[in-house]
């Protein structure tokens, strides 16, 4: 365990909605978390936050509380199933879906003072909004979801372009979610990062693959963390992969 | 109003500069004055008056304890006078902020008006757009029809900006014929959009006037992460100013990097790369057929 360094920070993001960001979220810190690493998982979808609802809990504390209460985010972190700790946001409320820009740099500043972890995964929310930008811009590394459909890769691509535009980046790592095997997911994974180089000018990084898999939904339907309701499946295999291939990039 | 003439001149009086109407109207329904007078908001915005003769001695000396009132003689005519003073106050104020001539705000509001601008941009992260107008060939003006003939044109010029200036903006005449304006919660390509308006307004007045007077812009934006100082921005559009100067005059300078990286923000993926990620996809859905 390595306490004493600052925590690796990865951002999980995609642009578009729906392609499963919060479901990577939660099975990659379990699994990790699992390995024996100390995971926290921030939910930073702000305004319509719901990791709570995919773990089948009702935090009594949340982000808001730290934005416009007196709490520090160290206060709200809580003990999850999974094995990973979790700052919860609120899903609803108005005034947390349009931060001001102060609001957000305070969570960012806590963020980074945050230690005894071992990797912070954040959960952005769909969008290139400024909120996720920023999240993405506090992260060292970057993961886009994409799954097969056309116009997750289009949106990837604009995350990516515009992290790149606005803030220089040039390293984003891709997991290609839902996919019906291997090949396909390499070969999205190929389209986007072709068109990267291209056009960008730089590759990207492919963390892998998670498989389409009927667990994937009965784990969602009953609130549970897929990887460890099915810890033999194919996809808890596929969430071993990535996440040897993060920490590959940790140590990078 | 000759009953109430008659109490104040039979009873002290204390005059109030009370925190709101409100807090006045309290500390009027504690002590219970049997003839009490509240001026109106609209007479005095922030003096108050209450005829103490019915007021508690004990009563009385908690009011006068409190720091808002002051004690006034009936006799001097010491209340007449402070009100005047606020009166004369509140016209050195706007003074202090506004040029004569033109009825535009001057270089001293500008400076204190930047400045919380820029840490406005800080806090909600909206970047803000600063202009500066500068007229062609104004001198030409004064040189050839006389000063007269040159205010007028200001005035004009004024007028005209002050009738079409969006509300949240703040015009300030920075010199002779050199203006700011401030737009906040502004980006790039709407302040040169307006700044183009600006442009054409005043070549129309210009032709009204039937003078020979163009003029050049600069513009540019904060946005929230620049990190220069108020000076120091004023600074870098005046260089844009003196970029409209340098090739040609007559026109609107801003500068073309950022405008480029906005424009791409607003239109993320071209219609290249969306083809050829379209094109990339395509094998992929014939082989799922």
């Amino acid at each position: 365990m390595n306490t004493k360094s600052k925590p690796f920070i990865v951002s999980v993001t995609s642009g578009k909605g729906g392609v499963g960001k919060t479901f990577i979220t939660t099975n990659l810190a379990a699994t990790l978390a699992r390995q024996g690493k100390k995971v926290l998982v921030a939910d930073c979808d702000l305004g319509l936050a719901n990791i709570d609802i995919m773990l089948g809990i009702n935090p009594e504390l949340n982000l808001k509380d730290v934005v416009f209460g007196n709490m520090h985010l160290r206060d709200v972190i809580i003990p999850t199933k999974g094995g990973f700790d979790l700052i919860p946001a609120s899903s609803g409320v108005r005034e947390m879906a349009q931060l001001l820009f102060e609001k957000i740099q305070i969570i960012k500043d806590m963020l980074l003072d945050i230690e005894g972890y071992d990797l912070i995964l954040l959960d952005t929310g769909a969008g290139i909004a400024e909120v996720v930008l920023q999240f993405n811009l506090l992260a060292n590394q970057n993961i886009v979801v994409i799954n097969k459909e056309l116009t997750s890769l289009t949106d990837a691509y604009a995350m990516v372009k515009v992290m790149y535009q606005v803030f220089g980046r040039q390293s984003f790592s891709i997991i290609a979610n839902n996919v019906p095997d291997e090949k396909n997911g390499l070969s999205i994974f190929k389209n986007i990062d072709s068109i990267s180089r291209r056009f960008l000018g730089f590759p990207l990084n492919y963390l892998g693959h998670v498989l389409q898999d009927e667990a994937v939904g009965k784990s969602v339907l009953k609130q549970e963390i897929a990887v460890m309701s099915f810890p033999r499946s194919r996809i808890a295999n596929n969430f071993s992969q990535i996440s040897r291939a993060v920490l590959d990039l940790k140590k990078a | 109003m000759k009953p109430l003439k008659k109490t104040v001149q039979s009873s002290p009086e204390v005059t109030f500069t009370a925190a709101s109407h409100k807090h006045l109207q309290n500390i009027l329904k504690k002590v219970k004055p049997k003839s009490g007078k509240l001026l109106s908001k609209k007479d005095q915005p922030e003096i108050f008056i209450i005829l103490t003769a019915d007021i508690p001695a004990e009563k009385r000396t908690e009011l006068l304890k409190s720091k808002k009132g002051i004690t006034l003689n009936p006799e001097d005519n010491l209340l007449k006078r402070l009100l005047e003073l606020e009166k004369e106050n509140r016209h050195l104020k706007s003074l202090s902020q506004t040029d004569e001539l033109t009825g535009f705000y001057n270089k001293r509001f500008l400076n204190k008006q930047l400045k919380i601008e820029i840490t406005r941009t800080k806090r909600t992260g909206q970047p803000f757009c600063l202009m500066f107008i500068d007229l062609d060939n104004f001198k030409s003006i004064n040189d050839t029809f006389g000063h007269a003939k040159g205010d007028e044109f200001l005035i004009n010029v004024c007028h005209l900006i002050c009738e079409k200036i969006r509300p949240t903006d703040f015009a300030c005449r920075y010199g002779g014929d050199e203006f700011v304006i401030i737009m906040p919660a502004t980006f790039l390509l709407d302040g040169i959009s307006i700044a183009q308006r600006w442009h054409n307004l005043i070549v129309q007045v210009a032709a009204q006037m039937e003078v020979n007077v163009s003029s050049s812009i600069g513009i540019d934006e904060f946005d929230v992460s620049c990190t220069l100082k108020a000076e120091e921005f004023l600074d870098k559009v005046d260089k844009e100013l003196y970029n409209a100067k340098n090739t040609g005059k007559n026109k609107v300078s801003y500068p073309g990097e950022r405008l480029k990286a906005n424009k791409a923000e607003e239109k993320f993926v071209t219609p290249a790369e969306k083809d050829a990620l379209y094109k990339g996809s395509a094998p992929l859905k014939q082989k799922r057929k």
